[in-house]
This record gives structure tokens, C-alpha cells and sequence, in this order.
């Protein structure tokens, strides 16, 4: 636990109320437009949904359930009907003209521009589990109609698509909307109980004392949010009506009545949810500290792998002409990476990722500066000198800067570590020296880039000893996001750093493709 | 006997720092009924699809003998390609042979002292998988009987003189995500399967069978394949640390198990308000975990803040401000002047 979390849960507790986290959000807000809200809830013990709900913010959801979910035709009849949602969503190739499709292929920019800001948002990490089921269980679906089987598959693939994003460092496309709320907020309680949604809402509510919001909160405590249903429920109400509609099998009229009335009983559950996961964005809507000014790569880099990790490849294997080898190759497959190098590739990725966002957001936002002071990868002082250093045969030598610092602050920077200056990143330099005599740390720094005004017109140039001298100033340890991009492609190379982990080893063998079977009969007969 | 000593053994790990808990698990006194007691609504309880999911489950690894399960272990590398035979132990409410725990254990026992005999081919070829032997908790002293199956054993025999190899398997119907997989299910998962190991170990020293066995101190877990009803081994699970701390929480529990108690009544849910008042009178310690299976934990946690303890609010926060309660905490921060190292210390760390 870090000094700040430790501080700020108390001071929450003090004022009885969750507060701000930072001065600022790190995501943007969205046009409800751009917003699906996707709330689900499963049979207990089992892994896929049985049912769900989805729909934009600023309108009424669309209910989909199963009468039986551990019935397979039942459940991929009910997850079909609800894949239209996620795909639009997505703008999932097979949804546009070829035409357009082809010319999107090409040029990636509207593409990227259009789906910039999409976010889907689900209630808390169980609903993000779920995606990953349906990875699981529809991405490699091969039994049934080959039109059904294919929207099954790319159902499979999109759900997968989005979990893994979900994990990726400071993306900004899929929303925990517990774990946001516990990002812009610290909440006065146990850190296990913050995992309920409906639990850290209560927290916000406005002109409650601190006992009232507690009652609250421990109210909706009760009602459970995660996937999984309260087992009284499940007892009392669902399970009498699932054994009659099993037991109904041969009356399809009264199993339709029953099914009705399996629906009814999901529909206020999955309703909470969703409901919740909508307060949660509202809530975060109307806080009044604005985004992070310098979201602008993240988003970036989000659009990018939107269009490299999943529309590129769906675009691709709609081609008719590849075969089904080849289109094996386009699929993201859920239990494996397959290939080493592949796997050190998405791990490059994700460090990119959390390196970049960790690099852009500290300098929009003051909360991010001070927690890096304390983490000792910043540095904070009077300038006491600027001058330029004498270099025999070159008229003028490099500009140093002498910055004094308490010695009490950690620091983790060492000597030749680049840093920028917070509020003027374009401003770089390098510890030349560090030294410490009593409590008195001096730095000195040689300044590198952004040393005029026109690079930064703002800010004096970087020799102004009169305009400088005597200020406080902040350096944070510059990001080195690009060499993690870089080895993103490199690892793929087979004679550099590394490749006797990544290509030595013999790569498994992929199971042979199966083909898409019309009936459960044909394929057993074809695996014999 | 109110309730399975598995399950308890499961409550007892859950938080063992809490005596109340552990009163509650080793006498038998079900928390359910001290929480109701008190007000609060009780059952955590477990859904009915789940039950049955996880009995089906469980079954469909042990038909056909246990082809199933044998053929997930063997392409784990658990079980060698020619590993066969099967000696089911379970009780007949689960599909075994057995009309009780007791009859079960000797039965396993017996089978046991028999393999300890065995030499030559016959030793090799012995069966691989003994599905719910029973053991019995280290000197009774989970009440009353102590008496717990485990779910699988698998058998590695070797050429006398060295000792036939047992391993520990612990089914669970969560599913395997690879890297996904709940960590905090698999760390409880692999806590019990540890416990079994010491439990088995103490098992084959009482029955003076140890010098013909030794327990691995790697174990198996089966799982269930994401949306498939089909098993997902995690094997060589290193376990030698959850049995090392078995050992230890064992100790404990004997201390716990020689108090007396007032005598349980015959009915199952009719608790003596003495046993109940035994549990609420222990000293409690709340912490975050308790919340998943304690039906006391509100009580707990309502009492935590009202005396002003740091884990009413968190362990990790417990663990950051020490001895000093919330109020005091709360103190400092509005300026109050700090008294002794620790207050100056806690200052120093937050200024």
C-alpha cells in the first residue's frame, strides 16, 4: 500500500464520502452514440451466459436470455440473436459493402476516426470473463448451419478481442465500471467490498453523513452485481421453473410458456446490472475534473490496435478465396499464442502500452507528479545557476542547469538519465551529477532539447539566467516508450537478441482445421 | 455430524488468525447459526445449479473407470501412457461403493497395507487412480470424528526397495483460463490440496505404512475446461509449503479441539446457545477474506470500526498503520501531536 492510497482512505473515511482521485480522468467522455452498455448473468457453475443486455446509454436495453443454458443449440440461438449488437459495435467488416470494406482496408484513417471514441461499458471484471467464454466457446464453433457457424465465429472472435483489450495497460475501448469508479475515486472501505458496483455508488451519493451513505452501500450490498446470481434466487425461483421446463420437453407449447417465464425471471436481474454499469458512467460524466489533456496517444494507439489486432484480420478472412488454411491463421486463438515469438510480441505491446500511458498522462495531471515525487522518479527544485560551460575550441558549450533539492525526497534517478520538465515536455536534459552535502541535494542538469522559444514559445529560453534563477521546477524521468515499440517488431526477427527463446524451440503443432459440419453426425463420422 | 469436516477444514484455512472461526470449525458449530443469532440473515449458501454441475462433473471424470480423468492426466504428464487400474473409495451417495466415511477409510487402509506387499510386476502394475479415499485430520482434532475424502490419489509405483509414490489431486469445477484463472481460487484451490498432503502423510505414519510410501510434494489439480464439461489438469502443483503450513495450523487446531464445549444437541439445526455463545465470546480478528465465507463477517467488520481498528477498512491498511486505531489515525491527521516512535513513525510515512 502505497503512502498515498493509505492517506486518502483515511482522509475518505474522515469526510465520509469517496473523493477525487488526481486532478483529472484518464479516458474521455462519449457521445452515447458511441457508448454499448452489456450487462450479463450465468447459471451457478456454469461458464457462459444465461442471459444478457445491451443497448446504448440513452435508450431502453435489449433483453436476450436462454431457457436452458446448458442446452448448446439453446445457447447459440440466444447468443446469436445478441451478436447484431457487438458487431455493429465494432463495425465488424461483414456489416459493410465490399466496396467500402476493401477501401477501408486500405486507407485505415476514417476507419480509425470513426470508431476512436467506441467504449464498451460492462458492470465489473466477472462480465469481462464472461467475453472470454464466449471466446472460449464460439471462436472454434464448427457444428451447425456454415452462415450461423461463421456469425458464431466472429462473435467468438470479437468477444475475445475485447477481453484481451480489456487487459491491455490504459486503453481506453472497454470499460470495468467498477474498476473506473476505484480509479477516480478513493473509497472509505476494505478493498474487497470495492468490487461491488452498487456498493461504491452509494459512496457518491451527494448530502448523505458518512453512517448514511454506510447503511446504504451495506443495503445494496446485498444485491448481488457479478455475473453469478444470489443462490436463494437461483433456489427459490429459477431452478423450479428450469426442471418444469425440462420435464415439458415433449409439450413445446408449454416449454415456450415456461421459457417465458425463465425471461421474466432474468430480465429484472440483468436489468440491475445494467442499470448500475449506467449510473456508474453518469456518475463519472458529471464529475467536474475534464479528462487528461494529453490522452490523445493513448486514444491513438487504442484506434491502432483496434484496426491491427481485430478489423484488418476480420476484413481479411472475408475474402472468399483463401482457404480455410489461411484463414486459420487470421484467428486469435483463446487458449494459446502459439507461436513464442507471438506471445514476446503481445508483451512488448502491453509494456508499450503502459509505458506510453504511464509517460502522457503524469504531465496532465498534478496528482500523477506528485505520486511520481513519491515514487522517486521525479525530481523537484530551485534552479540556482544556468550557465553555459566553457568548451575549448567551440564558442558556446552546452547550457547546465544547477537545481537544489531536499535531500529527504527519494530519488530513484540516476546520473545520465534523461528527464523533461513537467508543464514543458519538450524541454529535456541529462543528469549530469548528483550530489548531496546535508539536506541539501544538488542536480545538475545539461539541457538537451527545447532549448529556445521556438521551441517552446511559453517558456523562457533555456540559457535565461535572469529569467530562470530562483524558480521552482519539476523534471520527471523522460518515457522511453519507443524502444518498447521497437522490440515489438524486432522480436519478430529471427537472428536477433532473444531468438534462441522465441524461434529455437519447435513450435507445437496446430490441430488440423475441421470443417464446418452441417450436423453433429457428420463431424463425428469425419474425426473417425 | 452437522456438517462435512471437508467443508470445515475449507472454513478453518479460510481464516485461521480468528478464533471464533476456528471454534466454530472444529467444534462444529456453524456460524450460520451464531450470525442468525445475532440478526443478521445467514446462509452465504451455494447455488443448486453449481451443486449439480459439480456432481456431474465429478462423476463423468470417475465412469468407465475413470477413463476420463486418466486420459487428461496422462497427456499431463501426470500418469505415465501406460498407467491403468482404478479403485474407487467414494461413498455410495457419490456413486462409490461405500456406505460411510468409516467403511471407506479401512477399506483404503487395507488396500494400502496390501500394495506395501506387493513386489515384482505385481508392484508395478498396480492401479493408478484410487478416486475419494478417506483420511482422518491429524489426531481427531477436527470434531467429532475428523474423518474427511479426499477427491483423487494417483499411484506411481517403483521397484522395491524405493517407495511407492503417492500424489495428491484436487478437483474443482472452476474452469482453466490459463493465465486468467482466478488466482485467488487457485491459491485456495492448492491450500487445500497442501493440507491433504500433510493430512495423508500423518495418515500412513499412524497406520505405520510410511516407510512403504511417500507422498509427493507436488500435486495435481483438475479443473474444467472453459464451457466444456471436460477436465483441464494443472499438474506439478508444488504444494510443499501449503503442507508445511497444514502442519503448523494442525498444531493450533488441537489446542482449539482440547477445550470443552457444552454437548451439541441431536438436532441439526438446533445449536445450544452455550456452543453458540463459546463462538461470539472468542477473540475475533476481521479480515477482508472473511466477507467470501463468514456469515459473522458484517458483525465483525461493524465491530472493527466501532472499536476503531485499521481492518475494518482494509488489511493493507491494518498492516500500514499498526497498533494505531482509526480514531487515532484520524487524530493525527487533524494535527494532534504524536506520541512515542510508532505515531511519529506513521506521521513520517503519510507527511
Amino acid at each position: 500500500m502505497s503512502r498515498h492510497d493509505a492517506f486518502e482512505r483515511l482522509r475518505a473515511w474522515d469526510e465520509g464520502r469517496a473523493i477525487a482521485n488526481g486532478h483529472t480522468l484518464p479516458w474521455l467522455r462519449a457521445d452515447a452514440a458511441d457508448r454499448l452498455v452489456l450487462a450479463f448473468v450465468r447459471m451457478g457453475g456454469e461458464s457462459s451466459p444465461w442471459g444478457l443486455c445491451v443497448g446504448r446509454p440513452d435508450a431502453p436495453p435489449e433483453f436476450f436470455t436462454c431457457a436452458e443454458p446448458r442446452n448448446a443449440d439453446l445457447h447459440a440461438a440466444f447468443v446469436l440473436a445478441a451478436a447484431g449488437a457487438l458487431l455493429r459495435h465494432v463495425e465488424h467488416p461483414s456489416l459493410l459493402a465490399d466496396d467500402e470494406r476493401l477501401m477501408l482496408l486500405a486507407m485505415e484513417a476514417p476507419l480509425r476516426a470513426r470508431v476512436r471514441l467506441r467504449q464498451l461499458w460492462v458492470p465489473g471484471p466477472s462480465h469481462l470473463d464472461m467475453l472470454h467464454f464466449l471466446d472460449f466457446r464460439y471462436t472454434h464453433a464448427n457444428t451447425g448451419d456454415p452462415k450461423v457457424v461463421r456469425r458464431l465465429q466472429a462473435l467468438g472472435r470479437v468477444c475475445g478481442w475485447l477481453f484481451r483489450e480489456s487487459t491491455r495497460p490504459g486503453q481506453v475501448r472497454v470499460f470495468d465500471a467498477t474498476a473506473r469508479l476505484r480509479r477516480a475515486y478513493t473509497f472509505p472501505a476494505e478493498p474487497v467490498r470495492q468490487a461491488h458496483l452498487g456498493y461504491l455508488l452509494a459512496w457518491l451519493e451527494a448530502d448523505r453523513t458518512r453512517d448514511e451513505r454506510l447503511a446504504e452501500a451495506r443495503a445494496r450490498e446485498d444485491l448481488p452485481v457479478s455475473v453469478t446470481m444470489s443462490p436463494e434466487y437461483e433456489r427459490a425461483t429459477l431452478e423450479p421453473l428450469v426442471t418444469r421446463y425440462n420435464a415439458a420437453k415433449d409439450d413445446p407449447p408449454a416449454q415456450a410458456l415456461l421459457a417465458r417465464e425463465i425471461h421474466d425471471a432474468l430480465v429484472p436481474e440483468l436489468r440491475r446490472r445494467w442499470e448500475l454499469t449506467v449510473q456508474a458512467m453518469a456518475a463519472l460524466d458529471a464529475d467536474p475534473r475534464a479528462s487528461n489533456p494529453h490522452l490523445d496517444a493513448v486514444v491513438d494507439l487504442g484506434s491502432a490496435e483496434y484496426f491491427h489486432e481485430y478489423w484488418k484480420n476480420e476484413a481479411k478472412g472475408l475474402d472468399p478465396n483463401l482457404s480455410d488454411e489461411q484463414r486459420r491463421y487470421l484467428v486469435h486463438d483463446p487458449e494459446t499464442d502459439y507461436a513464442p515469438a507471438r506471445a514476446a510480441r503481445r508483451y512488448f505491446a502491453h509494456l508499450h502500452a503502459a509505458e506510453l500511458a504511464a509517460g502522457e498522462l503524469v504531465h496532465g495531471d498534478a496528482t500523477l507528479v506528485e505520486q511520481s515525487l513519491d515514487a522517486g522518479n521525479a525530481l523537484r527544485g530551485t534552479i540556482r545557476a544556468v550557465e553555459r560551460e566553457a568548451v575549448a575550441g567551440k564558442k558556446s558549450g552546452p547550457i547546465l542547469w544547477t537545481i537544489e533539492c531536499s535531500a529527504d525526497d527519494s530519488l530513484r534517478l540516476r546520473e545520465e538519465t534523461s528527464v523533461c520538465l513537467v508543464g514543458a515536455r519538450k524541454r529535456i536534459g541529462r543528469i549530469r551529477s548528483l550530489a548531496t552535502v546535508g539536506a541539501v541535494r544538488t542536480v545538475v542538469l545539461q539541457m538537451t532539447d527545447g532549448l529556445t522559444k521556438r521551441s517552446l514559445p511559453n517558456e523562457p529560453d533555456a540559457a535565461d539566467a535572469s529569467a530562470l534563477v530562483g524558480a521552482t521546477v519539476t523534471f520527471l524521468e523522460q518515457a522511453a516508450a519507443g524502444f518498447t515499440q521497437m522490440k515489438i517488431f524486432r522480436v519478430g526477427h529471427t537472428d536477433g537478441p532473444g531468438a534462441w527463446l522465441t524461434h529455437a524451440a519447435p513450435l507445437p503443432e496446430p490441430s488440423p482445421p475441421v470443417r464446418i459440419q452441417g450436423n453433429l453426425l457428420d463431424l463425428v463420422k469425419s474425426l473417425q | 455430524m452437522r456438517r462435512d469436516v471437508r467443508r470445515r477444514l475449507e472454513q478453518y484455512a479460510s481464516n485461521p488468525r480468528c478464533e471464533a472461526n476456528v471454534i466454530s470449525a472444529v467444534h462444529d458449530v456453524p456460524m450460520e447459526a451464531v450470525a442468525r443469532a445475532l440478526g443478521y440473515s445467514g446462509a452465504v449458501g451455494q447455488s443448486p445449479f453449481a451443486l449439480l454441475r459439480g456432481q456431474q462433473f465429478e462423476r463423468s471424470l470417475f465412469r468407465d473407470d475413470a477413463v476420463r480423468l486418466r486420459r487428461a492426466l496422462i497427456t499431463q504428464k501426470v500418469l505415465p501412457a501406460n498407467a491403468a487400474g482404478f479403485v474407487d473409495f467414494r461413498m455410495s451417495r457419490n456413486d462409490g461403493p461405500y456406505p460411510n466415511l468409516d467403511a471407506s477409510r479401512a477399506a483404503f487402509l487395507q488396500r494400502l497395507a496390501a500394495f506395501a506387499k506387493t513386489v515384482g510386476d505385481a508392484r508395478l502394475q498396480l492401479p493408478t487412480i484410487l478416486a475419494g479415499p478417506t483420511l482422518m485430520v491429524p489426531g481427531k482434532a477436527i470434531l467429532p470424528d475428523g474423518l474427511f475424502a479426499i477427491d483423487v490419489l494417483t499411484v506411481h509405483p517403483q521397484p522395491r526397495p524405493a517407495p511407492i509414490v503417492l500424489r495428491v489431486g484436487e478437483v474443482k469445477v472452476y474452469p482453466d483460463r490459463g493465465g486468467f484463472t482466478d488466482a485467488t481460487e487457485l491459491a485456495a484451490t492448492r491450500a487445500q490440496a497442501g493440507l491433504y498432503v500433510h493430512a495423508l502423510r500423518v495418515e500412513l505414519q499412524q497406520s505405520k505404512l510410511a516407510q512403504h510410501f511417500a507422498v509427493a510434494d507436488d500435486g495435481f489439480l483438475v479443473l474444467t475446461r472453459p464451457s466444456f464439461n471436460l477436465p483441464s489438469v494443472r499438474g506439478a502443483e508444488d504444494l510443499q509449503h501449503q503442507a508445511e503450513r497444514a502442519a503448523v495450523m494442525f498444531d493450533r487446531v488441537h489446542r482449539i479441539a482440547e477445550r470443552l464445549l457444552p454437548p451439541d444437541s441431536a438436532a441439526d439445526d438446533d445449536i445450544p446457545a452455550q456452543r453458540r455463545q463459546a463462538v461470539l465470546d472468542a477473540p475475533r480478528q476481521y479480515a477482508d477474506g472473511c466477507l467470501s465465507f463468514c456469515e459473522l463477517a458484517p458483525h465483525c467488520q461493524q465491530t472493527a470500526l466501532a472499536q476503531g481498528l485499521p481492518a475494518a477498512l482494509g488489511d493493507d491498511l491494518a498492516r500500514f498503520l499498526g497498533p494505531i486505531t482509526l480514531h487515532r489515525a484520524l487524530e493525527l491527521l487533524h494535527g494532534a501531536a504524536a506520541e512515542g516512535d510508532v505515531e511519529h513513525d506513521l506521521l513520517a510515512r503519510i507527511a
